[in-house]
């Protein structure tokens, strides 16, 4: 009896000290998957993004919809009325633009600028979880928010950056900044971001972007801000992707 | 002033267009004074889905041209200039979905020639305008199924990824990427496209009429089955095809991206080639040349000339492959860099292009007919009516392009040099666009051809200039 209450009792304190190991140092992919979802990785969904950018003194706004379904969506121009009816499709990390009166459409890297410091990419559905690796992994705070500090590395050729610095806040596990370096390890790029949306998934609700900032350090600090509006979960058929069938119209 | 029937297809496609939107909104309107609330319900609903389903797309586009041909055709210079009424209808109902772009054109066009012929000019007609009303592409397309689609159509089906032209595709090689202002125009198809797989698409086509096509030859249908594949940073698709009367030919594509930033293509068709002499007698049948008199001028002394007409069309002839590939590169600042190289191997040696380009330089010399032919096919090439971004005459080519969109915003800039490695000719093309406000975009595009006398590109022009204008409504 002495014995079994031996054996439970060391159980009892590997289970807690466990548990208390797990919260005390979570999984970096766990954290980085949470904050994916919250950046347009769901199975199925719809939104508009309005962009507006400034470079220099000039000013430039988009008005864009986008249908995507996991990581690939096709996002339609639906103004200013100049850009109308173009279109960017991203397709197993393959890109194209397309635009009315031209009918071919034509592969794009997704490097490629969109508008401002706004690149194709940036529309995409992030997956650091599955995309980098964490090379280090702080405390640190950004806003006042007590937040995670990830420093990742690209692991696939599906990354559009090499290498990201990642704030995730502690108590939300969403990311709120994130810098982008070259390969050289010069900052090129930076971003904030707000989940003030919500969407139903999954019979539960949960935080969606809803404002993107971003500056552009290479062209003395330009801004671009992206909104996210009208989100919702759609049933997304795969004939939305499909080259086929999209270019006329 | 030159007016056009009103194609058959116009009237269809506008007569279901109409049909749907009216019906809908009468039927819903005769329904709501009559009380019937129930019913009204139900039509109201209809035309709201109608409503919901209609969008379009309204673009006015004016440019003007200056071409300056070259000294080996007796004409001095052409301008041209034209204004187009660009509407685009869409309709999205349930799993139809309906597309109509019909077109306005009013077209301007001035040859400037010294030359003549027995004291009477070479060009008849120094000027001409006209306006010219047709259907620019329509679709009636229909979803059997979520993956199942059945259309008809006039279309100008483009698809691959190269540049410079399409070398996969049976339909048509050019892709129109140099002139950001014109439209290629487009011919009938009966499609059908299947979605087997995300990954994977088989698409039937049936090319059945010519549509606004011009053909050199004539125009016979094209049979084509198109196998797509998208992978995880990667795509290819197979395209067998038969022309009627033709042994048919196989066209492939394929695209790998092998960072955020770098990208590597390749586009190929193999087919049998075709007995020049046998294409000399249908360009006589077309009524473009009258081979008889070169004949008799002792102009055809390329070897294996018979001077039969009715010389088998693949007579003497192998099997010919056409391959592009290419590579692109992104920079960190926005700008493309992209290199493509060409091979054809039905291109002319150095020896065939000697001949030929003796024939032409004697066709300069003589009777009035003969020069007369050469200057309708000359007006031809120079209006664009055969005149596509690669004629092809030879085996090997380059192309360098550097584009980069949105400087500051507002400007777009695309520079290309197309270079012909055999004969050393190559022309330098630049098109700049520039956003002016929120619904006008300005074009500037030049051209310039380099090489020797008679080589490939220098064949026809010497310099364009363009400048156009897009407004969109």
């Amino acid at each position: 009896m002495e014995g079994k209450r031996t054996v439970l009792s060391v159980l009892l304190a590997i289970i807690i000290f466990w548990t208390g190991l797990s919260f005390a140092e979570p999984n970096p992919k766990e954290i980085l998957r949470h904050a994916d979802e919250a950046r347009g990785n769901l199975e199925g969904v719809k939104w508009r993004v309005h962009i507006a950018s400034t470079e220099g003194k000039r000013k430039q706004e988009r008005e864009i919809e986008v249908k995507s379904k996991a990581y690939d969506f096709l996002a339609i121009f639906m103004a200013p009325p100049r850009v109308k009816g173009q279109k960017i499709l991203m397709v197993s990390h393959n890109m194209w633009f397309m635009r009315p009166g031209l009918r071919k459409a034509v592969p794009v890297s997704p490097r490629q600028r969109l508008i401002g410091g706004a690149a194709y990419g940036d529309i995409a559905a992030t997956n650091y979880a599955d995309d980098y690796e964490t090379t280090s992994l702080v405390a640190d705070a950004f806003g006042g928010e007590e937040c995670y500090l990830f420093d990742l590395k690209a692991i696939t050729k599906n990354a559009t950056y090499d290498r990201i610095k990642y704030w995730v806040s502690k108590e939300r596990t969403l990311g709120i900044k994130a810098e982008f370096y070259t390969v050289s390890g010069k900052l090129f790029k930076s971003a904030i971001f707000e989940y003030n949306n919500e969407i139903q998934f999954q019979s539960k609700t949960q935080p969606f972007i809803s404002k993107m900032i971003i500056t552009d350090h290479l062209s003395g600090e330009d801004h671009t801000t992206m909104t996210f509006t009208e989100q919702e979960i759609a049933e997304i058929p795969a004939a939305t992707f499909d080259l086929n069938l999209l270019m006329l119209g | 002033m030159r007016f056009h029937s009103i194609p058959r297809e116009f009237c269809n496609c506008a007569a279901l267009f109409l049909l749907l939107v009216l019906s809908s909104t009468v039927l819903a309107q005769e329904k709501y004074a009559e009380g019937l609330s129930e019913d009204h319900s139900v039509f109201h609903g209809l035309a709201e889905e109608i409503r919901d389903g209609f969008d379009y797309l309204f673009k006015g586009v004016g440019y003007g041209n200056i071409l300056q041909p070259n000294v080996n055709i007796p004409v001095d210079r052409l301008y041209s200039g034209s204004f187009q009424l660009r509407p685009d209808f869409f309709l999205d109902f349930r799993r139809l979905r309906l597309v109509l772009r019909p077109r306005l054109a009013v077209n301007w066009e001035k040859w400037d020639s010294d030359w003549e012929i027995e004291d009477e000019p070479v060009i008849e007609d120094e000027s001409s305008i006209e306006d010219d009303w047709y259907i620019h592409e329509w679709l009636a397309r229909v979803g059997l199924a979520d993956n199942l689609f059945v259309s008809y159509g006039r279309e100008n089906l483009q698809w691959g990824p190269s540049f410079l032209f399409s070398p996969s595709n049976p339909f048509y090689k050019d892709n129109g990427r140099t002139n950001p202002l014109g439209e290629l125009p487009g011919m009938d198809y009966a499609r059908l496209v299947w979605i087997i797989h995300p990954a994977w698409t088989l698409s039937l086509i049936a090319n059945l009429d010519e549509g606004r096509q011009i053909f050199l030859f004539g125009f016979e249908p094209t049979y084509a089955l198109k196998l797509d594949f998208t992978g995880d940073r990667k795509y290819f698709s197979l395209i067998p095809s038969k022309r009627e009367g033709d042994k048919g030919e196989l066209g492939a594509y394929a695209g790998w991206n092998l960072t955020d930033a770098l990208t590597l293509h390749g586009e190929t068709s193999v087919f049998y080639g075709v007995n020049p002499e046998y294409k000399l007698y249908q360009l006589e049948r077309s009524g473009i040349l009258d081979v008889t008199r070169f004949e008799e001028a002792g102009l055809l002394d390329l070897p294996g000339f018979s001077g039969n007409p009715d010389v088998d069309k693949y007579q003497d002839t192998e099997i010919e492959t056409l391959l592009l590939v290419g590579g692109s590169y992104t920079f960190g600042v926005g700008g493309t860099l992209t290199l493509e190289y060409v091979y054809n191997s039905a291109g002319w040696t150095d020896e065939q292009a000697d001949l030929i380009n003796e024939d032409i330089l004697k066709a300069l010399e003589v009777p009035p007919a003969i020069l007369r032919s050469f200057v309708n096919l000359s007006q031809d090439f120079l209006s664009g009516a055969y005149f596509p971004e690669l004629p092809l005459f030879r085996k090997n080519y380059l192309m360098l392009q550097y584009q980069h969109p949105r400087i500051q915003n507002v400007l777009n800039v695309l520079f290309r040099f197309t270079y012909g490695l055999d004969d050393e000719s190559g022309r330098f093309t630049s098109i700049i666009g520039f956003d002016v406000g929120e619904r006008t975009q300005l074009y500037f595009v030049g051209r310039k051809t380099f090489g020797p006398a008679l080589s490939e590109f220098q064949l026809f022009y010497d310099y364009s200039l363009s400048i156009g204008l897009e407004y969109t409504f």
